[in-house]
């Protein structure tokens, strides 16, 4: 142990000093509750994410191998604080909007971006399951921000049940895998496997049990059905931050603990994602086609990524494609999330009180009357299909290809033909936007026009210009060492 | 010269139109001169494609001549790359140069209509994405440009989006060539990794390796999938006659030249590559031939002009998909001339279609007639462009039937098939003799009906279909023009893949095609003849094949399969926590390969020697019977007790291990738990409770049965699971002899698990800490807000010092004095406790972690015994913020000390030692104990954010209250 330690989690301690003084600041120095806080925070976001960009281009382990830094981490961390800031922008004006202006949101977004943070260079499973605690604390509370309503309270009150169950699950995996292996360090894990010192059967097992406590998080199919209560009763920009940020999170576990430790087990675990990754695509599309309220169709759309996204996990067994096969879901990561955090933003325009102006037909005669707003939405929705040229385009061709590299033909025309089907939902949106009149109520306020507008053109730019965007996925490799 | 340049010319037109809008030009310029200007764009284009001609053609087959990339993702091996040979170029010069006299033809039909520039602005977009389509150089430029196809026509088809029909049409068309598109890259994926390129000179010389594969059927079904919808071949034809709901200067373009040419053309240029083979022929054969048909019959029935020439359109793709599936020289000979020869006669009527119905308001057969007096030009060219759709000599279209009717005779199949082949086209091309006639006849000839007004359409826009109508008598007419024979042999040899000869002459002699012909001709005029009674009696028997019901079918079960399984949705936690739980156990079940019984059958002997098994087994009987008391209790408050007794049984466990630490902690936590739980049960209503309880035990049988069957089935296979892990795992742990023997040495500690927290793991106890204190905030903000309605924003304050306030315990009851003394007896007892076992942490068992918890304890004791008030007034340290923080900062601190001696951060520090203050023997003022502290305090700190929002007393849940009144009662 060393500096370099500390210099690997600095981000991490920028970020956790920051929230922790900004309870004190916020308390104490900004009484009035004049919009400080969420500037300070936001603030706070940039240095860690200085603190991040810095560790460009470096690979080395902290604390005896708990944690590890390299271009997977930075790469996660990096998404994880940008999707924090976008996460304040989206609140800034609707939680004033919605008679729930606390400060606390701002530190409890801080706090669970930590805990995202951390699973970014967990590089041991105990570390793995207090960053998945200290990320998902914070978002059951952020879910239940809307008390006193019934909603958020129920929202909250589910989450947090069955998400606790699910923590209990990665727990007994974790002590499984300890008595298969005899450690709880992924570089310890691969050494057994390797010295023939582990018990593999036991190992898959704990290794099942984790999976099932992290597909809770990034709701994978069957473990998803939190998901639409959820994100329907839990205010609007904690849903979008949650359905980007947590589900991120739960990836790079996912990624870190399958890819890097257990790619010997995939003979019997390939088979296990691949009939969950199929599940979750075709659960999610097919059910999305009946919501007629826009939150719950994106819980559902977020569920169905969920599920595209765990395709490029099936292939972690081969090494030759795994490393692709990481860059592919990282940059998915991405393109899901300048999409939804988009789409989002509409939805945030658009959405009253008392959960109103949130049914489908609430967005109809959007084009007329807000031809910006609606135009960004119709690209979120063609990115969300896969329609070029969009972000979800290429992160979709990335995948598939991938995919069929590793030899899953099957899986990704699976895969494909979801997508034909989410295309019936996700065009339905932008024809009632379009050609049906209507008189939409919308509050856009600067911020989140900004937001819209600018993951609109982020969308359509980026992936024009994926170039280096991709190379920096591709840089995103998993080393243990 | 780069081929992108044509795309940027009409993109340019595309933004100019925009300009037009934004610009607030329309009041100085007519639409019409706008679209006069911007057909400059396509027409620069045409003029530019055409002087490549000569390099490609004399190029010959098998390279391509023109080519230009440029990279996007070179990584992913994603390029824009850009392609010309003979098939892209006769496309190329097709879509442009129609395009020209489409724009002409715009710009009259929206005479006047300043918003029209959204049109145009439209036709210029679908211009591009279509040049783009078929200049594509690999395949995925070629698939975005056939999406931006689908979009684009989508936006044209759409443009009266006030009408329902033209939003319903304009969606289906979408739906299904948007969707036939994902598939086709699917498709183009799997040839992709076959091949080893997207490259179309790659892929194009590699048939051998992709007919060889596999995966071919199925690259082939999905790209065939997609070519199909996209060119409306049956069934996927029923977008066409609805996309007719556009504005005809679009459905001229979109639907005779370009959009539905597409999958002609992807099926043209996949055939060197996927091609000849048995799947192929048939497939491509058989759907041909079934949309010829189809399309020819339906034509017939129509009385709108434009629905008539959609199924005229939907015959004519069907006859080219059937040409493409013949690998046979003159097949492709007659493809190119069928290409051609369509759309100068389709276009030329569909523009005619337009102008009839912009002269006369109408485009209903039966409300049209005699009206060739007062059109002649606009008959003349009718007519033209009539005759050759029927195939009559001497217009193109009579070339295009003959070579056509040659290429049904087939070396490698059974004679019968050519008879069939043989007697479809010779149907096909009867009926759309017939359907010409009708259109003919129908709209100029007969009878004028009364009230019909009718005038010549101004000329420039009657001179824009007059140009392909002459074009297709001239080419015919003229002897053997060479350039345009050697164009189309050009383009015959890229789709064929070998050269193909191309001649143009009239007449080749008294041939079996001519005899066809003379046969198809002779039965089309019957059945014009007798187009009456044909139509009214043949043709009301048969259906439509409009597939409305089909598809509207298939929609709706795609929502009813929706809905149905969204009720499995219905929000209940406990079906949830079933579905997860039941997962869970397949799961184990699979990868476990472990006979559930198994561990049953060679069960451990049970060894009760020694008290301490005896206590053992009996610590474990009782920790399951407290469990199973937890869920049989009904009333909430024994239920907690049940908890509580079997987590303490479970320290009795750990006591017996001996693991003295970890069964401490167990047992605090056990105790602040019940605590916690308590207070936080008098907070809710005694009648929600009992409502709760009401629903929480009452259920039918039937799903008690299946909850218990599903709690017994996961309890016994993680029994398994457990059983496995204790029998086989390995017996040496690697860790364990580590801490042992360094703990003392390194950090000075004899009690190793303190050791291990405070030392060797203390990134994860820093982490522990922050979750714990986030864990107080979260339950804090919650809390706290709900008491807090819109307006009441003060803090709670504490009662001022002094102020005598009246002691009630928990719930508003009196509680005695003589256990208020105790309770006022214990906090300082309970601190002195805390403090010995921060002091002690490195040496017994205990550490900071049981210390707050301790402390936090005897608060919550307070809590009950004393009351909110009472308790907040006296203990005014114990706020959350300032503990929390407090604690944070210190570990932060405490952690980041070494640094400052440039020695690792954690590293173990005696600060006594190093100040030299004495302390009596055993103590030390190390930094594992100020982590300690700082533990402590945190720790402190969340729970007293708990008890502080849980033990206020005025925190009456109003909305819990009146959402409960809603729920129907229980008994």
């Amino acid at each position: 142990m060393n500096v370099q330690d500390l210099y690997a989690i600095s981000p991490l301690i920028v970020l956790v000093t920051w929230a922790t003084l900004l309870i004190l600041v916020d308390v104490y120095i900004i009484r009035d509750r004049n919009g400080g806080t969420p500037i300070l925070a936001a603030l706070g976001l940039l240095v860690a994410m200085g603190f991040a960009i810095a560790q460009t281009g470096q690979q080395y382990t902290a604390f005896n191998g708990m944690a590890v830094v390299d271009g997977f981490a930075i790469f996660l961390q990096v998404l994880f604080l940008g999707s924090g800031l976008v996460g304040i922008a989206l609140a800034y004006n609707y939680l004033q909007r919605m008679g729930i202006e606390r400060s606390e949101y701002y530190i409890l977004l801080l706090y669970s971006i930590s805990g995202m943070m951390l699973m970014a260079i967990a590089a041991d499973l105990i570390v793995v399951f207090l960053a998945l605690e200290l990320l998902s604390i914070p978002l059951y509370v952020l879910a239940g921000f809307g008390r006193p309503k019934v909603e958020p309270e129920e929202a909250a009150l589910k989450y947090f049940l069955l998400g606790a169950f699910a923590g209990g699950f990665v727990v007994y995996g974790i002590a499984l895998a300890f008595g298969a292996t005899a450690t709880t360090s992924l570089a310890g894990i691969v050494q057994a496997v390797n010295a023939g010192s582990a018990n593999l059967t036991l190992l898959s097992i704990g290794a099942a049990l984790i999976l099932i406590g992290l597909g809770f998080k990034v709701a994978a199919v069957p473990f998803h059905m939190w998901t639409p209560d959820v994100y329907q009763g839990a205010p609007s920009a904690v849903t979008a931050f949650m359905s980007v940020g947590a589900k991120a999170g739960g990836f790079a576990a996912l990624l870190r603990v399958f890819v890097s430790a257990l790619p010997e087990l995939a003979a019997d675990l390939s088979p296990v994602l691949w009939v969950l990754a199929a599940l979750t695509m075709i659960l999610g599309n097919v059910v999305a086609i009946a919501q007629g309220n826009i939150k719950r169709l994106l819980a559902y759309s977020s569920i169905a990524h969920a599920g595209y996204i765990l395709m490029a996990l099936v292939v972690f067994g081969n090494t030759q494609v795994s490393s692709d096969a990481v860059a592919a879901a990282l940059f998915y990561l991405v393109a899901y999330a300048v999409t939804s955090f988009g789409a989002w933003a509409v939805v945030i325009a658009l959405e009253k009180a008392e959960q109103k102006g949130l049914a489908l037909d609430d967005y109809a005669g959007l084009g007329r009357k807000y031809p910006g707003l609606a135009a960004a939405m119709a690209v979120f929705m063609l990115s969300f299909t896969g329609v070029p040229p969009t972000l979800g385009f290429v992160g979709k061709l990335y995948l598939f290809r991938t995919v069929l590299e590793g030899g899953f033909i099957w899986l990704a025309v699976i895969g494909v033909l979801t997508s034909l089907v989410s295309a019936y939902y996700y065009l339905r949106i932008v024809v009632i936007m379009y050609m049906r009149d209507g008189d939409p109520q919308v509050h856009a306020e600067p911020w989140l026009r900004l937001t819209a507008g600018v993951t609109a053109v982020a969308t359509v730019v980026l992936s024009l210009y994926a170039g280096p965007l991709f190379a920096w996925a591709s840089q995103a490799v998993l080393k243990l060492f | 010269m780069t081929l992108v340049i044509v795309l940027i010319a009409c993109l340019a037109g595309a933004l100019l139109a925009l300009l037009f809008k934004l610009g607030s030009f329309e009041r100085k310029f007519s639409i019409t001169s706008l679209s006069l200007f911007l057909a400059l764009a396509p027409g620069w284009t045409f003029i530019w494609l055409l002087g490549r001609a000569p390099q490609v053609i004399a190029t010959g087959v098998g390279g391509s001549q023109l080519e230009w990339s440029f990279a996007w993702l070179p990584s992913l091996g994603l390029n824009l790359s850009f392609y010309l040979d003979g098939l892209s170029l006769l496309f190329g010069l097709l879509i442009s140069g129609i395009g020209v006299l489409i724009l002409v033809y715009t710009g009259y039909y929206f005479k006047g209509d300043a918003s029209a520039w959204r049109f145009l602005a439209y036709l210029l977009l679908f211009m591009a994405a279509m040049l783009g389509l078929v200049l594509a150089g690999d395949t995925i430029t070629l698939f975005i440009f056939w999406e931006a196809t689908s979009i684009t026509s989508f936006l044209l088809v759409a443009y009266k989006y006030k009408d329902e029909s033209a939003r319903q049409g304009a969606f289906r068309a979408l739906l299904i060539t948007g969707g036939g598109g994902i598939a086709l890259l699917a498709g183009l994926l799997l040839v992709q990794s076959i091949a080893g390129s997207s490259q179309w000179r790659v892929i194009l010389n590699s048939g051998a390796l992709i007919r060889g594969n596999d995966l071919y059927p199925l690259a082939l079904a999905l790209i065939a999938f997609g070519a199909f919808t996209k060119s409306a071949q049956a069934p996927a034809h029923i977008w066409l006659p609805g996309a007719m709901s556009a504005p005809t200067p679009a459905s001229a373009f979109l639907h005779s030249a370009t959009m539905v040419k597409a999958g002609i053309y992807l099926l043209a240029r996949f055939n060197p590559a996927l091609g000849n083979t048995d799947l192929w022929f048939w497939m491509l054969s058989l759907v041909g031939m079934l949309t010829m048909l189809t399309g020819a019959y339906l034509g017939l029935k129509q009385n709108d002009l434009k629905a008539l020439l959609a199924y005229s359109t939907i015959s004519q793709l069907g006859v080219m998909v059937m040409l493409i599936g013949q690998d046979t020289e003159i097949a492709f000979k007659a493809l190119v001339v069928g290409i051609l020869a369509h759309a100068l006669y389709k276009s030329a009527l569909f523009m005619v279609a337009g102008i009839i119905d912009h002269e006369t308001g109408t485009r209903d057969l039966r409300q049209l007639g005699g009206i060739w007096r007062a059109m002649p030009a606009t008959f003349s060219i009718a007519l033209v462009g009539a005759l050759s759709m029927a195939g009559l000599p001497p217009l193109f279209g009579f070339l295009a039937k003959e070579t056509l009717l040659a290429t049904v005779t087939h070396p490698s199949v059974p004679i019968v098939w050519d008879w069939i082949f043989t007697l479809a086209v010779v149907t096909a091309g009867a009926l759309l003799l017939a359907q010409s006639g009708l259109l003919v006849a129908g709209a100029f000839l007969g009878k004028r009906p009364e009230g019909l007004s009718a005038h010549e359409a101004p000329a420039p826009m009657w001179l824009a279909p007059a140009v392909p109508a002459v074009a297709s008598l001239l080419i015919s007419a003229l002897p053997e023009p060479a350039s345009i024979a050697g164009l189309l042999a050009s383009a015959a040899a890229s789709a064929f893949g070998a050269k193909v000869k191309v001649s143009l002459a009239l007449w080749t002699g008294l041939t079996v095609p001519l005899l066809l012909s003379i046969v198809a001709v002779s039965l089309g005029s019957l059945i014009f003849y007798f187009r009456n009674r044909v139509r009214n009696r043949l043709m009301s028997i048969l259906p439509d094949f409009t597939f409305n019901r089909a598809y509207q079918g298939l929609l709706s079960g795609v929502d009813r399969a929706a809905y149905l399984v969204t009720r499995t949705q219905h929000g209940r936690l406990r079906s949830y926590l079933s579905v997860m739980i039941s997962a869970l156990g397949l799961l184990l079940l699979f990868l476990g390969r472990i006979p559930v019984v198994a561990p049953f059958i060679q069960a451990p002997r049970l060894d009760l020697s020694g008290e301490l098994a005896v206590l053992r087994l009996f610590s474990l009987l009782l920790a399951v019977a407290a469990a199973l008391a937890t869920i049989l209790l009904h009333r909430d408050l024994f239920a907690i007790l049940a908890l509580s007794a079997s987590g303490l049984s479970i320290a009795m466990l750990l006591i017996l291990e001996p693991a003295p630490d970890v069964a401490m902690v167990q047992i605090i936590v056990d105790l602040l738990l019940v605590v916690i739980l308590v207070l936080a049960l008098t907070r809710i209503p005694r009648e929600q409770r009992d409502r709760a309880r009401y629903y929480t035990f009452h259920q039918g049988g039937l799903s008690l049965a299946r909850d218990i069957i599903l709690a017994a089935g996961a309890g016994i296979v993680m029994t398994a699971v457990t059983y496995q892990a204790l029998t086989s795992r390995p017996r040496q742990s690697i860790l364990t002899p580590y801490y042992f023997e360094n703990a003392l040495p390194l950090t000075g500690a004899k009690d190793v698990v303190g050791a291990i927290v405070a030392d060797f793991r203390g990134f994860d106890t820093m982490i522990e800490i922050s979750v714990f204190a986030m864990a107080g905030i979260g339950v804090y903000t919650l809390l706290r807000y709900a008491s807090r309605k819109a307006g009441d924003r003060d803090e709670r304050s504490p009662a001022p010092a002094g102020q005598a306030l009246k002691s009630l315990g928990i719930g508003g009851l009196n509680t005695s004095p003589f256990i208020r003394s105790v309770a006022s007896a214990v906090l300082p007892l309970a601190l002195v406790i805390s403090a010995t076992h921060l002091l002690l942490g490195h040496m017994q068992p205990g550490d900071g972690f049981t210390a707050g918890v301790i402390a936090s304890l005897a608060v919550a004791f307070w809590y009950v015994i004393f009351g909110y008030d009472v308790t907040r007034q006296r203990l005014r340290w114990f706020k959350s913020p300032y503990l929390t923080g407090a604690g944070l900062l210190l570990a932060l601190l405490n952690a980041s000390v070494p640094l400052l001696l440039a020695q690792p951060i954690f590293s173990p520090l005696d600060y006594g030692a190093m100040l030299g203050i004495s302390l009596p023997a055993g103590m030390k003022l190390t930094s594992a104990l100020v982590f300690e502290l700082a533990i402590a305090i945190s720790v402190v700190g969340g729970v007293s954010a708990i008890l502080d929002a849980l033990g206020h007393p005025k925190d009456d849940d109003v909305d819990a209250i009146r959402h409960l009144q809603e729920i129907p009662p229980g008994e």
